[in-house]
């Protein structure tokens, strides 16, 4: 058994997370004590709870006995993500459907779902999927806020 | 999850004593959220000041609450954070409710559209 949580250096992280909420919620916070801008902060929790939180409930259906792993790499244009896991795939095409709520109807027939992927196609750059070998893999790139570019 | 509530002369602002506002307490949001809606002062403003974080089951919530609403009252949200902000942004749903910048603010406009 490896070690949970390996620091490769002070910018990078790669996390062993078992698949329930507690955990992932551990794991949230490992990467929010990274050295990032309050701005850096806030996409990347919102985009890392949105990613996890669908691997436990969505692929592996809530069953805490999964595995995800979570490799965090700091670079000059900003966090480099990729996030694995061995549960059930995901729905063709949805990281790239776009998604695009219709705001214009009455109130009771208000969308109360489907949020989690616009925000992360939103907050996300080279947002990729792949399932390989009964692993789903999700890579994806949060940028550094432009008015703390280099 | 931890709402509480007082009643003034123009409206009953609710408080979300959460900082986090997510899939653990989305259901519990929605059902004590209707109790609170369906009587006293026409008009329900939501302080959020305390609310730091939102995902989107909790952002799905609080269109469920607003959904659940009975006709003639409304429904209004104030102090939103930097983050929660911004979530209500990406999804638009900042055009969807009335979104105030605090709860003062809120209730001045209150008076001021009374008239």
């Amino acid at each position: 058994m490896q070690n949970a949580a390996t620091p490769l250096s002070d910018q990078n992280l790669q996390l062993e997370i078992p698949s329930d909420n507690l955990s992932v919620r551990q794991a949230l916070g490992k990467v929010l004590s990274l050295t990032l801008s309050a701005e850096e902060k806030s996409v990347v929790e919102i985009v890392l709870a949105e990613v996890l939180n669908n691997i436990v409930e969505h692929a592996y259906q809530e069953k805490p006995t999964g595995r995800i792993d979570l490799s965090v790499d700091q670079s000059d244009t900003g966090l480099r993500v990729q996030v694995q896991d061995e549960g059930l795939p995901l729905p063709a095409d949805l990281p790239n459907a776009p998604v695009e709520h219709n705001l214009t109807c009455e109130v009771s027939d208000l969308p109360e779902g489907g949020f989690g992927w616009l925000l992360v196609r939103e907050l996300t750059e080279e947002l990729q999927y792949e399932r390989r070998d009964g692993r789903n893999i999700l890579s994806f790139r949060i940028p550094k806020p432009e008015d703390e570019q280099a | 999850m931890q709402l509480t509530y007082q009643d003034g002369p123009e409206a009953r602002v609710i408080t979300v004593d959460n900082s986090r506002l997510d899939a653990a307490i989305a259901i519990k949001f929605k059902d004590q959220m209707r109790d609170m809606t369906s009587d006293g002062p026409q008009r329900v403003v939501v302080d959020m000041t305390k609310v730091d974080f939102i995902d989107s089951s909790g952002l799905g919530a609080i269109v469920a609450a607003m959904k659940q609403v009975p006709e003639g009252r409304s429904f209004e949200l104030a102090a939103l954070s930097k983050t929660v902000g911004k979530v209500f942004a990406l999804t638009r749903m900042d055009s969807v409710f009335t979104i105030h910048d605090n709860v003062d603010a809120a209730l001045d406009g209150g008076l001021a559209n009374a008239s």
